[in-house]
């Protein structure tokens, strides 16, 4: 586990050592953002609620978090050979990797390809045509490309998956939106565009998403973990249960009794059990975003909408005169132009220095911020970090308690979990709080990401 | 004396003949000033009538503008100085919209001593000499004719504007890069140098189109990489037209360290030498930690003198330099118009817009809509 250098972070309850203090009225409008212990203890009951709902066969057609069969039953045990090929699309990067694996041996040799908003927004036979492109120049560079590989697929969206290599697209997330892919198998899709093209060979061993992935590239070396977790573009999570509890699960049990559930849990909220925490910033972030009424959870949390979250309460107080003596400038009022690095780099230096917080004003048009606007600038930024940092905790130790085993790992990845200063902190302090009492937890960074995790997947898949 | 006059009301002089030694009133052209963008962009476009002029200096041209590269004029100095050119506007920081003045036009009138020099109805090409008009006004007297240069036939005026300032800059900064790749090809004769040209603005553009001309000779072929990094999707296109550009997307809402992989990862490491004509703290900072030790990232001018100070003590800990790359000279200028007019280096893409729309360009152009450059045409003349 990398290590995590251990920051101070301030009780949202206690004063600031600060020169200034937050103003009264600003902690009176940011009250909203805080969310108490009690709360997230309802937090967890109602998601613990609809992980069972989605578990049982009678309730998953109904039921808002999905918890979706992944059909991978076993965990990497470190007797994997050869070399294995990864996609990994639907975060920030699309990235094509190559692995070989011997005895406690692991090379990785890996390419980032950006995909353009057009494609995003063009049609699935262009998306897939793009992997596909993608994926054959990265073989001819690494010159396997006569090689026909075992390759996994990490493919970070919603997927009702129907076997270990076949998953239905049910919705598109985080700012993708293809025509023609909705309701199809991905896996057939990619299969297709590399047929199209002729020139290359694989064999789709598994898809899977980012949180089996990212579980998947943890165990490999801490054989305690057993939970995937994603804090990134958008947020979700997976976690080893029973396959008698997952009623859904109907492949054979291949001895260890246990299947991966992709919980899907961003949609968590969209049958309304989240409105007694979710606030007008939510809503409007809501109502302006790709998939309004759909993954309320995940705009809370993640970072695709951390950004714009805190950029909408600043507008606010801005309006209100309460920031900036009431003036802001057009960048401040334009939606998507805080970003979700900026709420990390204000919180990224000690309390009392600005530096960061006036480079980001400045970029923002306003060169008239007062310390005392730095101050509240800062705090709004920490608020709204750490609720979305509070509900992950909770959801974990959902999970955690859940699964009941007395020492589990969590493998983490996502930018916000990785870039946020303080996040790692926040969420140890708070699944403290949540978790019963018999049960111990370390949260691991993965240092690869969901890439690695789709080649152990593949690898796995090919040691039967 | 300059009016301002509402735009709805706003009456043009359609046309303008000689003077009528009996005519006692002056005869007004359009002004155009483009100032630079603030919090506000609507407040940083004015518009006048203003009086043609019409004293010449016996030494001196008047010419008629035909065309105008949509730029804004040098940052004024406040009270506490020099200000940061403002990373507000998206344009701004891809090198869409910068500080200049380009016009391309017709002579309308000679001065006594030169009349057999130019004739009038020539086409030409100003360079921005010291002390050049602020604005674009329709009509203008250049002292100095040793400041226009004549174009081709098959120049056109609206390319010939883009010249003065966008093409000559990239073109001193693909220059001072190409010192430094000169000393880099001896230092490494086995490896290739690795330029990053930041932004996909007018800019950016006419310094990939010139540094892929430039670096054709012999001696350089295939020892050069370059590498643009877009800040926007249409970047790719753009660029993309050129062959043998390696492109790298910095997306400004992905985390600093995850664009500074991204960049590694596509220039296959650091890189040598940064181009980056819209210098930001932010954007130095970035280009700053893709920079091999020993590095050095060339930037305007007018960033230079807030930014030098704040940035200096870092990149010396890694021995990188952050050099200011003038304005070019008229001799510059000369040459491109030959490599251009003869084809060797083509042009980036351009659109016209009418003078009078000079609100909405600069509002498209503080946004990077327009692919390329944003010219303003004041006459229907070729």
């Amino acid at each position: 586990m990398r290590q995590k250098q251990e920051i101070r972070f301030c009780d949202l309850q206690q004063p600031l050592d600060d020169e200034y203090e937050i103003s009264n009225e600003i902690q009176d409008r940011c009250k909203e953002l805080i969310l108490g212990d009690d709360q997230l203890k309802e937090v967890m009951k109602r998601l613990t609620d609809d992980i069972n709902k989605g578990l049982g066969k009678k309730t998953h057609a109904d039921a808002i978090v999905k918890c979706f069969v992944t059909y991978v039953q076993d965990l990497p045990n470190g007797t994997e050979k050869g070399k294995f090929l990864a996609l990994d699309l639907g975060g920030t990067n699309f990235r094509v990797l190559l692995i070989e694996l011997g005895d406690n041996h692991f090379e990785m040799k890996s390419k980032i390809f950006a995909i353009p908003q057009h494609i995003m927004l063009g049609s699935g036979e262009q998306l897939f045509d793009h992997i596909a492109d993608c994926l054959a120049k990265f073989m001819k560079e690494e010159k396997v490309q006569k090689e026909k590989l075992p390759l996994g697929f990490t493919f970070s969206f919603p997927l009702q998956q129907l076997g270990l290599t076949r998953g239905m697209l049910e919705r598109w997330t985080k700012g993708f939106n293809c025509s023609g892919v909705i309701g199809q198998d991905v896996v057939q899709l990619l299969k297709d565009a590399i047929a199209r093209r002729g020139d290359i060979q694989i064999t789709v061993c598994a898809i899977l998403n980012d949180t089996t992935g990212t579980l998947m590239s943890c165990a490999w070396k801490n054989h305690d973990c057993k939970i995937g977790l994603i804090v990134g573009t958008g947020t979700n999570a997976c976690y080893v249960e029973k396959q008698k509890n997952a009623e859904l699960f109907d492949g054979q049990d291949n001895g260890s009794g246990k299947v991966l559930i992709n919980t899907e849990w961003g949609a968590f909220g969209d049958d309304g059990q989240l409105d007694f925490v979710r606030t007008e910033y939510d809503r409007d972030i809501d109502e302006h975003s790709i998939n309004p009424g759909k993954q309320l959870h995940e705009k809370m949390i993640s970072g695709m909408y951390m950004g714009e979250l805190a950029r909408l309460v600043l507008q606010k107080l801005t309006k209100e005169g309460l920031l900036f003596n009431g003036k802001g400038s057009d960048p401040l009022f334009t939606r998507q132009r805080f970003y979700t690095k900026y709420v990390s780099e204000i919180e990224n230096e000690p309390h009392g220095t600005y530096n960061n917080c006036r480079q980001i004003l400045e970029e923002l048009g306003i060169k008239h911020a007062s310390e005392q606007d730095c101050v509240n600038v800062r705090y709004v930024c920490e608020c709204v970090s750490r609720r979305a940092a509070h509900l992950v905790s909770a959801g974990i130790a959902c999970l955690l308690n859940k699964m009941d085993d007395p020492t589990v790992t969590v493998g983490i990845d996502g930018s916000v979990y990785r870039y946020h200063p303080h996040f790692h902190n926040l969420m140890v302090a708070k699944i403290s709080n949540l978790v019963n009492k018999h049960i111990k937890f370390n949260l691991m960074l993965s240092d690869d990401g969901s890439g690695r995790g789709a080649a152990l997947v593949a690898a796995v898949a090919s040691r039967k | 004396m300059l009016t301002e006059i509402p735009s709805d009301n706003f009456q043009f002089t359609r046309s303008y003949k000689r003077s009528d030694p009996n005519d006692t009133m002056s005869k007004l052209c359009r002004q155009v000033s483009i100032e630079s963008p603030g919090a506000v962009i609507n407040n940083c476009v004015l518009k006048h009538e203003v009086p043609v002029p019409e004293e010449i200096p016996s030494s001196g041209v008047r010419i008629r503008i035909v065309c105008a590269g949509a730029c804004y004029k040098k940052m004024r100095t406040s009270h506490d100085g020099v200000e940061q050119p403002n990373a507000t506007h998206h344009g701004i920081r891809d090198g869409a919209l910068f500080s200049g003045y380009e016009v391309s036009g017709i002579v309308d009138e000679l001065g006594a001593d030169v009349k057999n020099v130019f004739k009038i109805g020539q086409r030409v090409v100003l360079y921005p000499y010291e002390d050049f008009p602020q604005g674009y006004t329709e009509y203008i007297v250049v002292p100095n004719p040793e400041n226009l240069v004549p174009i081709p036939d098959n120049l056109p005026l609206s390319v010939a504007a883009m010249l003065p300032t966008g093409a000559l800059l990239a073109k001193n900064a693909v220059i001072a890069a190409h010192l430094h790749v000169v000393d880099l090809i001896k230092e490494i004769p086995h490896n290739n140098v690795k330029i990053l040209i930041v932004g996909t603005g007018g800019l950016a553009l006419w310094a990939i189109r010139i540094a892929s001309h430039h670096f054709k000779t012999p001696e350089h072929e295939n020892k050069v990489n370059v590498t643009v990094a877009t800040l926007r999707d249409e970047g790719f296109k753009l660029a993309k037209e050129i062959m043998n550009v390696n492109l790298v997307q910095w997306n400004e809402d992905l985390y600093e360290d995850q664009l500074i992989e991204r960049t590694k990862d596509a220039c296959s490491g650091y890189v040598d030498i940064v181009i980056d004509f819209a210098t930001t703290s932010r954007s130095l900072q970035r280009s700053l930690q893709c920079l091999n030790n020993k590095g050095v990232v060339l930037i305007n001018e007018e960033a230079a003198e807030q930014l030098i100070p704040k940035f200096k003590p870092i990149a010396e800990q890694k021995q990188q330099k952050i050099e200011v790359v003038a304005k070019g000279d008229i001799q510059q200028l000369k040459d491109l118009v030959t490599y251009v007019s003869k084809g060797e280096i083509i042009p980036p893409p351009h659109k016209e817009f009418p003078a009078d729309d000079v609100v909405n360009v600069v509002q498209m152009l503080c946004q990077s809509e327009i692919p390329g450059r944003a010219i303003l045409r004041f006459h229907d003349v070729q």
